[in-house]
């Protein structure tokens, strides 16, 4: 080899050490980096605990995700002078404006607006005060409009208009960074403490995780530290075949609190030993809602049987010792490409998107009633308990605007639902009856599109979580921990919620 | 040795500073941290993680409006385009993402790498910029993840969704 080349296969080599270095040492402060932030969450919530009744309130947040990607174009639809042109572009999809459900909202933004005919309910609670509308939500990496998203000036969410990535970016509110916690768990690791490891009572600590899912594994609870609690839409699963207090059950908690030299078979029976006591102090405590006649009735579809299970549990917290609540319910089938109208692909009051709509609406509608039943009760009420409960809606993206012919496609931004509260207009917890965000321009190649009607988001998922963890307990000065990217964005508290 | 040190302490002092452990004014260390509750088996009647999972593509349903040939010349046509996407991830970390012309126009060098790669056999791009199955209708790419795409033909009638549509 001459010394030119061994100068070069030198280099070479010399070259390629720096990249595996290099590329080792990234690796390594992305590692650390996240470590710290999640370090930071539990430091800080040891900082602030105060020891015995750190929460002296009781506030439940409940996450429903519409899974699939929601066509919100459908759930909000224009009326009066831009119903023309939304009927137009949608074509075969389009609702007739005679039978949408009016929306007076209390702010005038210089629109109006229908819900589906399938939402009688959601009207109702939104001129009840109950219910809140956000437009154009999205998963965000830095705002974003339709110049910088067409000239490739800004970051955007990895593999946008993908299901499974928009679901993780929606649930961490962190598209940037490669998925490790959930916001909901974030909030969890900081609030937890307050109600369990730091009361200095033991009788006085939470029962349960914080966060509970009535609709198995999901990235949006997943903490550093807390668990989510899994429950089924008929309560904890616990031994089968043993009943609570059983000789079959004290066996197994026996053997599974014997001591164990290996430390993976310790941590094995601590999990058993956990799980069996968790879920006979959980079925204990919904228990006695379980024959209760609910005023709203829940109708017989899984995501009321979800929200059923969400309102027992609540009607039982303070059997649960808890102050603060975490649910995640989810229903499928929002991946309308096909048969989203009915008919011959021609009738919108019907087909998939239509039934999934009703669904939400009456289920939500049940919901709210069970609260404050439940509030009005003298056992298991509480004055402010209907202030102290509200739901929002998640979803993979919104859906594109024009027809395929036959549904739509996934597009990326799409509008929401902020329901609870009392309706109170000066204290109800939800600002319900108003419109938030703004609303796109329905136009194809327009100010909000990225192309095919796939509208960009105005507001980021790290703003509308970020209002929703404020009021659930996240003070100012964590809210940067739990949502790192949130200084990016114009509007850290969107106003929908009354603190 | 020395350069290894220096860049340690670099790291460290960097942690520290990110952690910031000085702000924490009260630290309660006699409670007992025990673990939240663990999550018992999922219930028969649970929702599990594969409900709310993404949609999974459905096996490749034979078409009945297409021929035997047909059906081979279109299974040939998207073994070509998944080389072709399987490619561009091995070189970018995962699919081209967005509407068929955006996918088409990243296969052929609007990318972050400006990778260019050859309309892949079987398959046409037409006037919009979007690639077409052997019936010279745009194909249909479903994204159900950064690694994962569902790859539908309209089939001979040029319609989606119908009883002649190829889906992979």
């Amino acid at each position: 080899m001459s010394s030119i080349e061994q100068d070069r296969a030198r280099l070479l080599r010399t070259r390629r050490d720096f990249f595996r270095t290099a590329g080792c040492a990234a690796m390594g402060s992305l590692a650390v980096s996240s470590t710290i932030r999640d370090f930071r969450l539990i430091n800080s919530a040891l900082a602030q605990g105060g020891g015995a009744g750190s929460f002296d309130d009781y506030k439940a947040l409940v996450c429903i995700f519409l899974s699939g990607g929601n066509d919100s174009n459908n759930l909000v639809i224009p009326r009066g002078a831009s119903h023309a042109n939304y009927a137009a572009i949608r074509q075969n999809l389009a609702v007739p404006e005679s039978e949408l459900l009016p929306l007076t909202p209390l702010n005038n933004d210089g629109n109006e607006y229908g819900f589906h005919p399938s939402c009688p309910e959601l009207a109702g609670l939104f001129h009840e005060r109950k219910l809140a509308l956000l437009f154009n939500v999205g998963p965000l990496v830095f705002p974003t409009n339709r110049a910088q998203y067409k000239g490739k000036l800004v970051a955007l969410p990895p593999q946008l208009f993908s299901h499974s990535d928009q679901v993780t970016h929606w649930q961490t509110s962190l598209p940037d960074q490669p998925p490790k916690t959930g916001w909901g768990g974030r909030i969890a690791d900081l609030l937890h403490p307050y109600q369990n490891e730091l009361l200095l009572d033991p009788v006085e600590r939470a029962r349960i995780s914080l966060c509970t899912s009535i609709a198995g594994s999901n990235t949006f609870e997943v903490g550093a530290s807390v668990q989510q609690y899994h429950v089924s839409t008929s309560g904890a699963v616990t031994l089968a075949g043993a009943t609570p207090g059983s000789t079959r059950e004290g066996v197994v908690r026996s053997l599974a609190q014997l001591a164990q030299s290996n430390l993976q078979a310790s941590a094995y029976g601590d999990v058993i030993d956990n799980a069996i006591a968790a879920g006979t102090v959980l079925n204990s405590a919904i228990e006695p809602t379980e024959a209760w006649t609910w005023d709203v009735p829940f109708p017989d579809v899984s995501l009321a049987r979800q929200l059923k299970m969400v309102a027992r549990i609540i009607a039982g917290r303070d059997a649960l010792k808890i102050k603060r609540q975490i649910f995640f319910v989810s229903v499928n089938g929002y991946d309308t490409h096909t048969s989203q109208v009915g008919g011959n692909n021609d009738d919108p009051l019907t087909g998939s998107h239509a039934n999934l709509l009703a669904e939400l609406s009456e289920s939500i509608a049940a919901f709210q009633g069970a609260i404050e039943q439940i509030a009005a009760d003298p056992t298991y009420g509480g004055g402010a308990l209907t202030d102290s409960v509200v739901g929002f809606t998640a979803s993979d993206f919104g859906r594109t605007f024009p027809t395929n012919g036959q549904g739509s496609d996934h597009g990326w931004g799409g509008h929401h639902l902020i329901f609870g509260g009392s309706g109170d207009p000066a204290s109800g917890a939800v600002a319900g009856q108003r419109t938030f965000g703004t609303f796109p321009v329905h136009q194809v190649n327009g100010p909000d599109d990225t192309s095919t009607g796939r509208w960009i988001p105005s507001t980021s998922v790290d703003e509308y979580s970020a209002t929703l963890a404020k009021w659930f307990g996240v003070d100012a000065t964590h809210l940067p921990v739990v949502f790192p990217n949130l200084g990016r964005f114009a509007t850290p508290d969107l106003g929908f919620m009354r603190s | 040795m020395k350069h290894l040190l220096v860049t340690l302490l670099a790291v460290f002092l960097f942690a520290l500073l990110l952690w910031r452990p000085w702000e924490s004014e009260t630290h309660v260390s006699s409670a007992p941290t025990p673990p939240p509750a663990a999550a018992p088996p999922a219930a028969a009647d649970a929702i599990t993680a594969a409900d709310v999972a993404p949609p999974v593509p459905a096996p490749t349903a034979i078409p009945t409006g297409l021929t035997g040939p047909e059906i081979q010349q279109v299974r040939d046509a998207i073994d070509n385009l998944e080389f072709v996407f399987r490619d561009f991830a091995n070189a970018l970390g995962g699919n081209p993402v967005g509407t068929n012309a955006e996918i088409t126009a990243a296969l052929q060098g609007d990318n972050a790498k400006q990778l260019q790669l050859d309309v892949p056999e079987g398959s046409t791009v037409n006037e919009s910029g979007e690639l077409c199955d052997p019936w010279g209708s745009p194909w249909f790419f479903h994204q159900l993840s950064g690694t994962r795409m569902e790859i539908r033909s309209a089939g001979k009638d040029r319609k989606l969704y119908t009883d002649d549509d190829f889906v992979r």
